[in-house]
């Protein structure tokens, strides 16, 4: 084949041994289900790859060379021809890969290799319009209105006590009024404010009731900010409304509602006192401004004693009934008087509230009235003559006032009293037209008002003029006498800011609505079947007594004729074709009064106990539901009872229903008509029960005591009768939940258990101790299905199912669980108590609770196992209301089983434990040691408990078999030993000899091989900790060595430490020691300076730093190990140490090691390296036959006991003596330990070092390896701990 | 039954004097790792044999430090009679312990052995 002679770049390949392309296509290939064969999609073809090899030689082969060179280090494309690549119309190239290889003996002549790939041009890049420019915005209709509220010199101040109101007007001049809710600190914004000139007003709640206001003129679109200064406020006066029908004083039926809201409040807020204040508009005598001074002081007084009769008819009827017998006669002459002049309007009011007149409130006394006059007659044994005689009238006002009447007492009254005169209580005042709500000369109904003012004040801040109609109807009728003047008759409204003014400080009180709050009010009339009743004449009366009307575009509109003959009469709206009636603006929360100008008879819709009573309706408006009206179609002739609030039981048409206390709200029982019917006032009659306020249709049963009640409705015109059955059951399972030791009566917050103090949930013990040991049973005692004995008893939590009350028949209490395996539920807290419910397979996890209808049944339960990487230690205990299978209610309450917890060294130490050696290969008898061991144990005042005789005497190693932890729950703890999970012959020390009465065992599954890393002194815990982060140990943290390759540290035990969540286990490295011990290098000690401990730590450095400063002394010639002679234990010098590299190179490994697990330490118990960390002088040694793992080759001082006392002075620490180098017959390296100790509290005789030389030691333990102690719980109980 | 001889005996003495001493101390079994860096620094791969045939032969019945220190060991060596007694050994161990440590170091000696080129 002749060479081809490809050019790339213009450089000529003459000698091109090979040139090949490869091309491919892209294919995609797809999934189709079902599809035999591939379904594959060309997506085009691969760039094509050429590889050329040849030979560049001649002269110019270097230039030629170098030049493609650059080229391919500039990644550049190149043009590149051959015939070959024409073939496939590639222009220009990558060059991919380039190799060179220079010909031995063969000069200027070079091998090349390359690798082209077709250079494909990137696509241009396509541009995208912008998009669109976004719509204009709006043309803002309305402003938004932000009040920045502060308290000078009170930064810290809780604005979530202050409440911002706004009163004003808006642009169109109608009136506004708003309760600011969105607030951010000390900021509010409301958006959609209404522009217009506006006061605004914040207050901050008692105590320390503070207030301040600002103008605000809020403008179009705008943004207006405000700022409030809050100063020490006037008595704040929470204010409730009562209005009323031009010049009269007259307490509508619908205001009714609101007076017994004032009751409620009054009952409620027994410190505040009520005054109660009449006001008339600007209207005068004919309809002259400012010529019915004293007509309107007269009037004002007027609608005050009204409401102060209304308000006390319950406790003092004489007085209240005389006053409205005189309000409702005729006036003659002038005033002053208390004749109110009422008429065919109020006696209609009346007589419909009553339900014997359905006909219309339109003061028109025709046939309807007369005949409604004679029923009412009729029913009080009156002359039947169908006239408003005196009689009648005294006998309808009484039936009026006597419905729900309220009572409040004298003692909720200011006085009527100064010094040397006691005019007993302040009843009432009239402040005649001195404070308008709007200044308008117009007969305006809001303010046509009474205002019931609670106050925390015990006086007047101003003197009052004797009211003008105080000696009405006859001197002395009110009060013996007025002690509160002379005051100032034009100054009648000194004791609050005018109405038209912003408080501003000062004596006068400042009002404020005592219902913030406002709606949006729109509704529906309409009958039964949704048929609306289109175009009817209504009015509308807000609870601030403004008519609300609107024009014909449905804005708002001045809803009362202003003057004329029909002066403050309303003007009628009409509803729409679907019978909706609505208002714009928002009004104020309250009671509305819709009255329809139709001849119907309408109740709400939505609430079937009210009975119709006209065309009058009443509701309360609070933004849960619109001012829905049903209209009705035919008086009902019959009825069924409905209950709410209750469960029907017996099956489909039982009369037999059951709740329980704990549910909210009364059972109610409304007799419901028929559809489209309706039901008169005084048609239903009860027996049984509780009337329900202002339902004549209903009847209640509260829920405070448990038991029967049966309710009877009889409708009197057809004689029909409906009774039920409520049965109130207390459902109440009763637990130790705020853990205190004692279990509550209807408990609250038991179903959902917190870690915290102050939280909530009930504690579990595992019951694993042995209380009847001495009996012989050798069974933990939630290993079997009986009480142990009394002394078991204490054990068992106690379960309280309250008295239930009767049941219906057919129901039944059950109690169950949610996993029956880990727990046990016994018949009673005693030691013959039967187990209702266990993991047996014989015991169910549910169980009947019989007796609790009669009286308490307290049960006891016990945990049968800790929690685990399994259990997470919570279980769910619930009491059911049944019948047959069905659940009607449930009691739930969640427990948690307590936790097993490791004390620290810091704890209290109780007992000591040492293994008594006689003596074994390469162990020769520790007498020596634990006298020693004894003598520290003796100055502490703790009991040394020898643990002796065969097996147990065959492993000196008493730290590492087993863990006393502790259990507890509230008022009792329990020691638990946690055996290791190797196996050992101090295997059966715990189970044999410290399992019994309160003192538990939690097994461990033994492990197949031993593995040292599993040794309880491998598991440490350290005093209780802060972090850095604020995470709080109350009670420390867990840390051991993390085990080694294919010796992992044990699976079970780890996850066991973990399900605890107390002590938040950390791993640190120990692989680098032989024995692998956490306890060989890290101990903690209490101390009396500054923290409460200080974390004793190995340090090579500082054994070395003596070492040298000894060697630097000329003091190298002294003895290490004096006397010792056991290889590597061997008496030798400083001066040897310090010469000998490779135990050097040894304790630098060491070192950095040390440094590795101190940085872990600090970090994870948040220690101050510094100051929290002291550093003992310690020397370490590779073992000869263990290589790359090291022992203690000085005794290793910070392995020792704490026997920690609550008594400092009488706390003891062994250490093992070090056998360091003496000089003047001191041991340096004790002494270095002795200083650093003495600086933590400890004095020297607290300071024990014994000699573990030749027995642990030189076996590569010391004492705390040989030791174990039981400690007391921590003062901090483990349900406290709230970081995990 | 003959007396081994040699650096066998040698060995076999070491893991009996190692084992005696570790038995009075809290490690109680020597360590495991330490015994395999012990055989590894003075006897190299010489006595891999007998490790490989006493995990063979003893599976699951020797003494458990004896046996994860024959298993560190023999992934240490290279030596052919080494991977086919820790495949033995894996498949036949019922203990999870076991069978992951010679799982662990059949990988590793499959990855020294195919050792990927130097770039």
């Amino acid at each position: 084949m002749a060479p081809a002679r490809p050019m790339l770049d213009g450089v000529e390949l003459p000698l091109a041994q090979r040139i090949a392309s490869e091309d491919g296509a892209v294919l995609a290939q797809h999934d189709v289900p079902a599809l035999e064969g591939d379904f594959l999609q060309d997506l085009g073809r691969r760039a094509t790859r050429f590889t050329l090899t040849g030979v560049l030689a001649g002269a110019g082969a270097e230039e030629g060379l170098a030049k493609l060179r650059d080229r391919f280090h500039a990644a550049e494309p190149v043009p590149f021809v051959s015939d070959i690549g024409t073939a496939t119309k590639v222009d220009k190239v990558l060059i991919e890969e380039m190799g060179v290889r220079e010909l031995a003996g063969r000069p200027a002549r070079f091998e090349y290799s390359l690798t082209l790939r077709e250079y494909a041009p990137p696509p241009a890049v396509e541009e995208e319009a912008p998009p669109a420019l976004p719509p204009p915005p709006p043309v803002p209709t309305t402003a938004t209105l932000v009040v920045e509220v502060i308290v000078e010199g009170e930064p810290a101040f809780d604005f979530s006590r202050v409440t911002v109101t706004t009163s004003g007007t808006g642009a169109d001049g109608a009136p506004v009024t708003r309760t600011l809710t969105n607030r951010n600190g000390n900021v509010w914004t409301e958006a959609g404010f209404p522009p217009g000139q506006h006061t605004v007003q914040a207050m901050a709640e008692a105590p320390d009731s503070r207030t301040g206001s600002a103008p605000a003129q809020v403008r179009e679109g705008e943004t207006t900010q405000v700022t409030v200064t809050l100063q020490a406020a006037t008595v704040v006066a929470r204010r409730f409304l009562i209005h009323f029908w031009f010049d009269k004083g007259f307490v509508e039926p619908c205001m009714r509602e609101a007076l017994q809201r004032v009751g409620d409040y009054s009952n409620a807020h027994p410190d505040e006192k009520l005054l109660i204040v009449g006001h008339t508009d600007l209207v005068g005598d004919a309809g002259v401004p400012s010529s019915g001074i004293r007509y309107n002081q007269s009037l004002s007084e007027r609608r005050a004693r009204a409401v102060f009769g209304f308000m006390t008819f319950g406790r003092d009827r004489a007085a209240a009934l005389a006053d409205w017998n005189e309000l409702r006669r005729t006036q003659t002459g002038g005033p002053p008087t208390l004749k109110d002049s009422w008429g065919t309007r109020q006696y209609q009011y009346m007589l419909q509230d009553l339900g014997f007149y359905a006909g219309q409130v339109d003061e028109v006394h025709g046939d309807a009235t007369t005949a409604s006059i004679r029923d009412f007659q009729r029913d009080k044994g009156l002359t039947v003559n169908g006239t408003m005689d005196g009689p009648t009238w005294s006998a309808l006002i009484e039936a009026y006032l006597d419905r729900d009447a309220p009572a409040i007492p004298e003692s909720r009254f200011l006085p009527n009293s100064s010094a040397g005169c006691d005019g007993g209580i302040l009843k009432w005042l009239g402040c005649e037209e001195q404070d308008p709500v709007r200044n308008t000369e117009d007969a305006w109904r809001p303010n046509r008002r009474v205002e019931l003012l609670f106050v925390r004040a015990e006086r007047l801040p101003c003197q009052q003029p004797q009211p003008d109609t105080f000696n009405l109807p006859t001197p002395g009728a009110v009060s013996p006498s007025w002690c509160l003047g002379p005051g100032n008759r034009s100054q009648r409204i000194c004791f609050v800011t005018p109405s038209l003014q912003p408080c501003a400080g000062g004596p006068a009180w400042c009002r404020q609505p005592a219902e913030p709050g406002t709606v949006t009010v729109r509704g529906r009339i309409a009958r039964a079947d949704g048929t609306p009743l289109a175009n009817a004449r209504y009015f509308l009366i807000a609870p601030d007594g403004l008519y609300l009307h609107t024009d014909s575009s449905g804005a708002a509109d001045l809803g009362e004729v202003r003057s004329g003959p029909q002066r403050g009469r309303p003007i009628l709206g009409r509803t729409d074709a679907d019978g909706r009636f609505s208002h714009p603006d928002p009004t104020p929360v309250g009671t509305y009064i819709l009255e329809v100008q139709e001849p119907v008879v309408v109740r709400l819709a939505d609430d079937p106990g009210l009975e119709a009573k006209g065309n009058v309706v009443c509701k309360r408006m609070d933004g849960t539901s619109d001012f829905n009206v049903l209209v009705c179609g035919g008086v009902a002739t019959t009825f069924e009872l409905e209950v709410t609030n209750a469960t029907r039981v017996g099956g489909a048409g039982s009369n037999v229903f059951v709740a329980t206390r704990a549910d909210p709200g009364d059972v109610l029982i409304t007799a419901v008509t028929p559809a489209g019917t309706c039901a008169a006032p005084r048609s239903i009659t009860w027996t049984g029960g509780l009337p329900v306020r202002g339902h004549g249709l209903q009847r209640r049963v509260p829920r405070a005591t448990a038991g029967q009640t049966t309710v009877t409705a009889t409708m009197s015109s057809t004689s029909v009768t409906r009774s039920v059955d409520i049965f109130i059951v207390r459902l109440t399972l009763d637990v130790d939940a705020d853990r205190d030791g004692t279990v509550e009566v209807d408990g609250t917050g038991k179903d959902v258990w917190q870690f915290g103090a102050g939280r909530k949930g009930a504690v579990l013990l595992c019951n694993c101790d042995n209380d009847d040991k001495a009996a012989g049973n050798l069974e933990m005692d939630n290993e079997n299905v009986v009480v142990d004995g009394a002394a078991d008893v204490p054990d068992l939590a106690p379960l309280v199912v309250r008295q239930s009350g009767p049941l219906p028949a057919g129901l039944s209490l059950v109690l169950s669980v949610s996993d029956k395996d880990k727990i046990r539920v016994f018949a009673q807290r005693a030691s013959t108590a039967a187990a209702l419910i266990g993991p047996e397979a014989a015991l169910p996890a549910e169980v009947a609770v019989t007796g609790a209808a009669a009286a308490d049944v307290e049960l006891g339960m016990e945990g049968t196992r800790f929690p685990s990487v399994t259990f997470d230690g919570l279980v769910r205990l619930t009491l059911a209301l049944r019948e047959g299978s069905t659940e009607i209610a449930t009691d739930v309450a969640e427990v948690r089983v307590a936790p097993w917890v490791m004390p620290s060294h810091l704890q209290t130490t109780e007992e000591l434990f040492v293994v008594e050696i006689l003596g074994l290969p390469g162990f020769p008898a520790n007498a020596s040691f634990i006298a020693g061991l004894q003598s520290a144990a003796t100055a502490a005042g703790v009991t040394l408990r020898q643990i002796r005789g065969a097996p147990f005497n065959e492993d000196p190693w008493a730290q590492d078999f087993m863990e006393i932890g502790y259990t507890r729950v509230p008022g009792r703890q329990m020691p638990v030993v946690l055996n290791a999970p190797n196996p050992r012959e101090l295997d059966s020390f715990a189970p044999g000899e410290l399992l019994g009465p309160d003192f538990g065992l939690r097994r461990t599954l033994a492990n197949a091989a031993f593995n040292t890393l599993d040794s309880h002194g491998n598991l440490e815990v350290s005093p209780p900790v802060t972090l850095p982060t604020g995470a709080e140990f109350k009670l420390g943290r867990i840390y051991h060595g993390r085990g080694r390759s294919g010796n992992p540290f044990n699976a079970r035990v780890r996850e066991f430490l973990r399900a605890q969540l107390v002590q938040k286990p950390f791993v640190v490295d120990t692989d680098w020691l032989a024995v692998g011990h956490v306890d060989e290098i890290i101990s903690f000690v209490p101390s009396t300076a500054g923290k409460p401990f200080r974390m004793l730590f190995a340090s090579t450095t500082e054994a070395l730093r003596i070492l040298r400063a000894l060697r630097d002394a000329g003091r190298g010639g002294l003895k290490l190990f004096t006397g010792k002679s056991r290889t590597p234990f061997q008496e030798r010098t400083v001066t040897q140490i310090l010469g000998n590299a490779p135990l050097l190179a040894q304790n630098a490994t060491c070192q950095a090691r040390l440094d590795g697990v101190e940085s872990v330490m600090a970090a994870e118990l948040g220690l101050d390296p510094a100051a929290d960390i002291v550093r003992i002088p310690s020397l370490f040694i590779e073992e000869e036959l263990a290589p790359g793992f090291f022992s203690a080759l000085m005794p290793g001082m910070v392995n020792l006991l704490a026997i920690t006392r609550p008594d400092f002075a009488r706390t003891q620490l062994v250490l093992p003596r070090p056998f360091g180098p003496v000089l003047a017959g001191v041991d340096q390296m004790e002494q270095d330990v002795r200083t650093k100790l003495a600086a933590l509290g400890f004095a020297a005789s607290q300071v024990r070092f014994v000699d573990d030389f030749d027995t642990y030691h030189v076996n590569l333990g010391e004492v705390h390896c040989g030791t174990n102690s039981r400690r007391l719980a921590h003062a901090t109980p483990w349900w406290e701990q709230t970081d995990f | 039954m003959t007396e081994p001889s040699g650096i066998v005996a040698e060995c076999l003495a070491y893991l009996e004097q190692v084992e005696r001493k570790m038995a009075s101390t809290p490690i109680k079994v020597p360590p495991p790792e330490g015994v395999a860096n012990y055989l590894e620094q003075h006897f190299g791969a010489a006595v891999a044999g007998l490790l490989a045939e006493y995990l063979v032969e003893q599976g699951d019945g020797g003494p458990g430090w004896k046996t994860l220190a024959a298993i560190l060991y023999l992934g240490r060596v290279d030596d052919p009679v080494a991977e086919e007694a820790l495949q033995r050994f894996a498949a036949a161990t019922h203990i999870e312990d076991y069978r992951e440590l010679a799982g662990d170091t059949l990988v590793a000696l499959a990855d020294r052995r195919g050792g990927r080129p130097q770039v």
